[in-house]
């Protein structure tokens, strides 16, 4: 089920209605957790079947290790739970990539060796709820956390709607915890969740979809050597619409979840104001990035094991990072820049000494903005050809002429992405809770309504995610 | 971190601004004429599509371009053959896909009626062809909905039914009411060629029955709409060699052919009709796809019942307001006398 469509509003108004009502603490959670499994199975049924696997083999995995002292016995716990999740990874999600590849690796070697591409459905949301779950069961076997003390708190910890198919990638710690006593929001929060909802789809439908989709879809499905202006456009428009439709998600998530009175983590802090690469991970997809640092990096060594092994470890964990994203060299590509950059980045802060402001801050988040479109060419192109020609045309290397943007794009576009870089570089250091709590409240019910005409007027036709597919 | 900081009174603003632009946004389009109607989608047309798995023998499912759409009436229909058929055709698109779907993967085995329109009847197969990939997306969107998609196209219903401003389709109309499209006609200035713009002249109901508007009644809309299909029908430049074109032709014969004998080997009947077209659409029809090389050969190889437009006068006496498509008026005619004349003919 998709937030931005009228039947998850009604969806909502059903689970709010049965929340709110007379019902002991424990029923109203059951309730949480059908309507959970009900919002994945509207999309494909038989697919829960995976989410009770990960839910049963998680719950009995971190109270079998949480049970013995043996270490043997512990890492085959965690091992079976890691077999479990990587391996409906490997298979759903990358078993085609797999194939693929050793098709490809036998052939190169002069192996005639031909074999049908696998129709395998990826399921909706596989890469963030095993990671959520896994996190789970590492937490638990490196002693950081107990297991959860009833089977229904973690059944919902691995399943809360809200946040099931897109994340944010919550801990076990901040959420099973606030399942315990019964909660309901305050009026406050309540509203708050409701403006983080409408905040949420006006950053998907409206900004994403409606402003910047087509622009990045013509552009990157052109298969032509682009005039610049086009080649920017498309990479700053998918920029733009990459960050919309995922931030959008996000606080959609988190305000639903606060109607339910349940706080779940920022995932952005207006990333595209970030100042260096080490800065943007903190800001973008921050969940993933805190996931990635805590369960690969520092298990890696980190930087504790000198400049080399900390190099390769930022390499490498950037590098599964982009192939977390999808199965494609060209998101391993994705990775790998970012890991140079991050290495450059390590490189530098050793050799130079700068004091940041205003002003000279101000152009270092442009050009760590600029670097960031270089990588989402890779990430948008999903062909290294395309990926090529759409760079070549941006830097002036291939003489591309071809125009495909209409004007209403063209404006559309460098507008936006403008206006974007500057709001993020004035709230780098705030929230909108903070900005909004500073308007006054005629502003904020104007603004209010303005989001909620348009999102009506925008009539969508309920485009997916973009990170529904990772 | 501060508290939440948005107040109850902000809320109660909010809904109220919004409640009042929507309203001023309805009464607004309602005054410009804009009509009350579902929208012509994929999850409309999967609507129907689902329908067939409950017909019987009896049963008339109707396949085509946009003009069975607008040339055959549900009600009229009904009325004349006692059984209403099932709307299966779509605009700007070829019912080949619709046809192999429904004799590959349903049980129908009533009556399917044909609607050729030469330049899609015949143009090329596969979902790299605009033509085809259209509706060929809308039967796959039949096979794979979702329980999601269904609960939404449930609940869109109620609303669809209500506003005027409701409006917005998958075709490229220039006077949609979605935001985007209203945003677009902001920007004039065009920086790379595009098609003339193309206005909305129908709307249907719930059982995709089609009716015109402003085409026959605004000269001023027929004519934009003629001024777009002048620059839709131009030949490609440059021309596919002669030996491709006979390709094609023989390609879309054998894949009918193919077809309607498998349904007939299940008791399935076609027929085929091909409802008018005037004027510079006709000419450029009859000089792209004259009837001796693509009508009557299909005819021939199918052994199929058919209906020209140019072999009845019942068919025949109609000015098409924009070349291509009958007035709701005349087209309730039509219907009644085509199913007439079917009847008479023993086919239906």
């Amino acid at each position: 089920m998709l937030f931005n469509s009228l039947g998850f509003i009604v969806f909502l108004i059903v689970v709010l209605a049965f929340y709110y009502s007379p019902m002991q603490w424990t029923n109203k959670k059951r309730m949480l957790l059908l309507a959970s499994y009900l919002f994945y199975a509207m999309w494909n049924p038989p697919l829960i079947l995976l989410l009770w696997i990960s839910t049963v083999v998680d719950w009995t995995a971190a109270k079998r290790m949480f049970r013995t002292s043996d270490p043997k016995a512990r890492k085959r716990w965690l091992i079976l739970s890691l077999c479990v999740n990587l391996g409906f990874l490997a298979f759903f999600k990358y078993g085609g990539f797999l194939l693929e590849n050793f098709i490809w690796l036998l052939n190169t070697v002069g192996l005639d060796f031909q074999a049908a591409a696998p129709d395998i459905i990826l399921p909706m949301g596989i890469s963030f709820y095993t990671f959520q779950t896994m996190s789970y069961t590492i937490d638990v076997y490196r002693g950081k956390t107990e297991p959860a003390g009833k089977f229904l708190d973690f059944a919902l910890f691995v399943t809360f709607f809200p946040q099931l198919v897109a994340g944010p990638i919550v801990r076990s710690t901040q959420l099973i915890p606030q399942f315990a006593a019964p909660k309901r929001a305050t009026q406050r929060q309540f509203i708050w969740g409701a403006f983080l909802l409408t905040l949420g789809l006006f950053q998907k439908v409206i900004m994403a979809d409606v402003l910047l989709s087509s622009a990045a879809d013509a552009v990157f499905g052109a298969g032509s050597l682009l005039h610049p202006v086009d080649a920017w456009g498309g990479t700053l428009a998918f920029s733009g619409q990459i960050f919309f439709d995922f931030a959008g998600y996000s606080t959609c998530a988190i305000g639903i979840a606060l109607m339910l009175g349940i706080i779940i983590p920022d995932n952005f802090r207006y990333p595209y104001a970030a100042i260096g690469f080490s800065d943007l991970w903190r800001r973008w997809h921050i969940t993933l990035s805190s996931w990635l640092r805590d369960y690969l990096y520092i298990p890696l060594g980190g930087n504790r094991r000198g400049p080399v092994r900390t190099y390769v470890n930022l390499t490498l964990t950037m590098l599964l990072g982009g192939l977390w994203h999808g199965a494609a060299w060209t998101f391993v590509a994705w990775g790998g820049l970012h890991g140079i950059y991050l290495m450059i980045e390590r490189f530098l802060r050793g050799k130079v000494r700068l004091r940041i402001n205003a002003w000279n801050g101000i152009l270092l988040a442009f050009l760590t903005f600029t670097c960031v479109n270089i990588t989402w060419v890779f990430f948008r192109a999903r062909e290294f050809d395309t990926a090529i020609d759409m760079l070549g045309s941006m830097f002036l290397l291939n003489g591309g002429v071809e125009k495909v943007l209409q004007s209403f794009d063209v404006l559309v576009v460098y507008v936006v992405i403008a206006i974007l870089f500057v709001v993020h570089w004035l709230m780098r250091n705030t929230s909108v809770r903070e900005a909004t709590a500073r308007a006054p409240w005629w502003l904020l019910g104007l603004a209010w309504a303005v989001m909620l005409f348009l999102l009506v007027i925008a009539q969508s036709s309920g485009e997916q995610f973009i990170y529904f597919q990772f | 971190m501060v508290e939440y900081p948005v107040p109850l009174r902000s809320v109660l603003l909010a809904l109220a601004l919004a409640f009042v632009a929507l309203a001023a946004w309805e009464i607004h389009w309602r005054g410009e004429d804009y009509r009350v109607a579902p929208e012509d989608d994929k999850h409309l047309w999967a609507e129907q599509r689902a329908k067939v798995e409950r017909l019987g023998p009896e049963d008339v499912v109707l396949l085509g371009s946009s003009r069975i759409l607008f040339d055959i009436q549900l009600d009229e229909w009904e009325a004349e053959a006692g059984r209403r058929p099932v709307m299966l055709a779509a605009a700007g698109t070829t019912p080949l896909p619709v046809l192999i779907d429904l004799v590959e993967n349903s049980a129908f085995n009533g009556t399917i009626v044909l609607g050729i329109t030469p330049p899609l009847y015949f143009s090329p197969p596969g979902d790299e062809h605009y033509f085809w990939r259209r509706i060929s997306n809308w039967v796959k969107h039949y096979h794979t909905r979702t329980y999601a998609d269904r609960f939404n196209h449930l609940v869109a219903k109620a609303p669809q039914g209500a506003f005027a401003f409701l409006n917005a389709t998958e075709e490229t109309f220039f006077d949609e009411l979605d935001l985007r499209t209203r945003l677009e006609t902001l920007v004039a200035p065009r920086r790379v060629p595009a098609q003339p713009p193309f206005p909305i002249f129908q709307y249907l109901d719930q059982d995709r029955n089609v009716t015109m508007w402003r085409a026959d009644t605004d000269t001023a809309l027929a004519r934009m709409v003629t001024d777009f299909w002048s620059f839709v029908i131009q030949p490609p430049d440059p021309m596919p060699p002669p030996e491709a074109i006979e390709e094609l032709r023989q390609a879309i014969i054998g894949m009918s052919v193919e077809q309607i004998e498998k349904f007939r080997a299940r008791g399935g009947k076609v027929i085929l009709v091909r409802c008018p077209s005037q004027d510079v659409f006709r000419a450029a029809e009859n000089g792209g796809f004259p009837r001796e090389k693509y009508w009557d050969p299909l005819v021939e190889a199918t052994g199929c019942p058919a209906y020209h437009f140019e072999d009845y006068d019942f068919m025949n006496q109609y000015t098409l307001p924009e070349w291509s498509h009958l007035n709701s008026q005349d087209a309730k005619q039509f219907t009644t006398d085509l199913v007439r004349q079917m009847k008479e003919d023993g086919v239906l």
